[in-house]
């Protein structure tokens, strides 16, 4: 089985934009949680669980809008896992690094990795609103390259059509007209 | 890709290093917290009671001013402030028998608790990679707990310390409480002549 490598290049920079968008979101999530340990605060929670995961989701969506539905549905799930684990990964860095030995050790509470666990519950409707929303408005907005052509293409061949059907409804009219014998 | 999408793109690049660099600096406070909340605790040896200093006791109706001297060590990366340490002091000689398990029984040794809180002593700053001895002191009054205080052996006090430190982590202006710092020497203590 061969792949393109056009199909290779529009996959690999799904994945490029899917990461991009679970690494905002993973960021401002942890920071939310904690923003004690943060150079700046991020303002309430809420905004990290409803307001960040539409925004970034529907920026994915708008730069992978070349893909169909089924596809787009895919990242915005993939978004959602690569960012939770990011943001676990760093509440558990000190115990996967050493620094602590045991769970209870943390620097977060059990309440707040619940609170954590809870939250990310909510992200994945809000991310696939947003993606979906995103690839809609991309295609309208920002439609790709070879889209552009295509339509072009499209266009042109429909007035072609057009000009063919006119042309040939306005044949009739004249031979019609046109005295016999 | 059309150009505007490649402009949302870079831009969303640059939002994304922006974030993970964020994130990289959080989580890295994040461990600097867990690994001073771990490290400046008794049993990691960087909190000690170096001291206790018990005045000879010529009588029960004087004031006794008991001091302790506490040894901190901060090996982490961020600097703490200590704001509080308190203790409680319990008196035996060599013919007591410690019944931990008998509240009543430690009563009979049990002296005073008392501490101090400090909100704006420098010298209660215990900076990274640095070391500090931090006095706190109780005062007794009531004869009965001078007479239990003066309980010595041999010349010598035998007291048991039990001591609570209560630090705030300065860059994250978080506050720990450690508990379990405890003295205990069996040769006894000299009075102290201040």
């Amino acid at each position: 089985m061969s792949v393109d490598r056009q199909s290779v290049y529009r996959a690999s920079l799904a994945l490029l934009w899917t990461f991009c968008g679970a690494t905002t979101m993973a960021s401002f999530f942890f920071i939310s949680f904690f923003p004690e340990y943060s150079p700046f605060g991020v303002g309430e929670i809420g905004f990290s669980i409803m307001f960040l995961p539409i925004t970034v989701s529907f920026v994915v969506g708008l730069l992978v809008n070349e893909f169909d539905v089924p596809a787009v549905v895919l990242i915005s799930i993939l978004l959602v896992v690569i960012s939770v684990v990011i943001a676990f990964l760093a509440v558990y860095s000190p115990q996967v690094s050493g620094i602590v030995v045991d769970a209870g050790d943390l620097p977060s509470s059990d309440e707040q990795r619940m609170s954590m666990v809870f939250s990310a519950l909510f992200i994945l409707p809000l991310t696939l609103i947003g993606t979906v929303l995103g690839k809609a408005v991309g295609a309208v907005v920002l439609p790709s390259e070879e889209e552009l052509i295509e339509r072009r293409w499209l266009i042109e061949r429909t007035r072609k059509w057009h000009e063919a059907l006119a042309a040939r409804d306005e044949e009739p009219e004249e031979s019609e007209s046109r005295p016999e014998g | 890709m059309n150009k505007y999408a490649a402009v949302i793109g870079i831009a969303f690049i640059l939002v994304t290093v922006f974030s993970a660099a964020t994130l990289a600096l959080t989580v890295d406070m994040y461990g600097a917290f867990a690994e001073t909340k771990n490290k400046i605790t008794p049993w990691e040896g960087n909190v000690r009671i170096e001291e206790v200093r018990i005045p000879p006791i010529s009588g029960t109706d004087e004031e006794v001013r008991v001091t302790i001297i506490l040894n901190v060590s901060n090996p982490t990366r961020l600097d703490i402030w200590v704001y509080n340490i308190e203790f409680s002091i319990h008196m035996f000689n060599k013919s007591t028998m410690i019944d931990v398990g008998n509240s009543q029984a430690q009563d009979q040794f049990y002296v005073l608790s008392g501490g101090f809180f400090t909100y704006d002593n420098p010298d209660y700053l215990v900076p990274s990679g640095g070391n500090a001895l931090l006095e706190s002191s109780l005062t007794v009054t009531s004869s009965l707990k001078i007479a239990i205080l003066n309980n010595t052996d041999g010349g010598k006090y035998r007291p048991l310390v039990l001591a609570d430190m209560r630090y705030e982590v300065v860059d994250v202006d978080k506050r720990v409480v450690l508990r379990g710092i405890s003295y205990f020497d069996p040769s006894g203590v000299d009075p102290y002549v201040g």
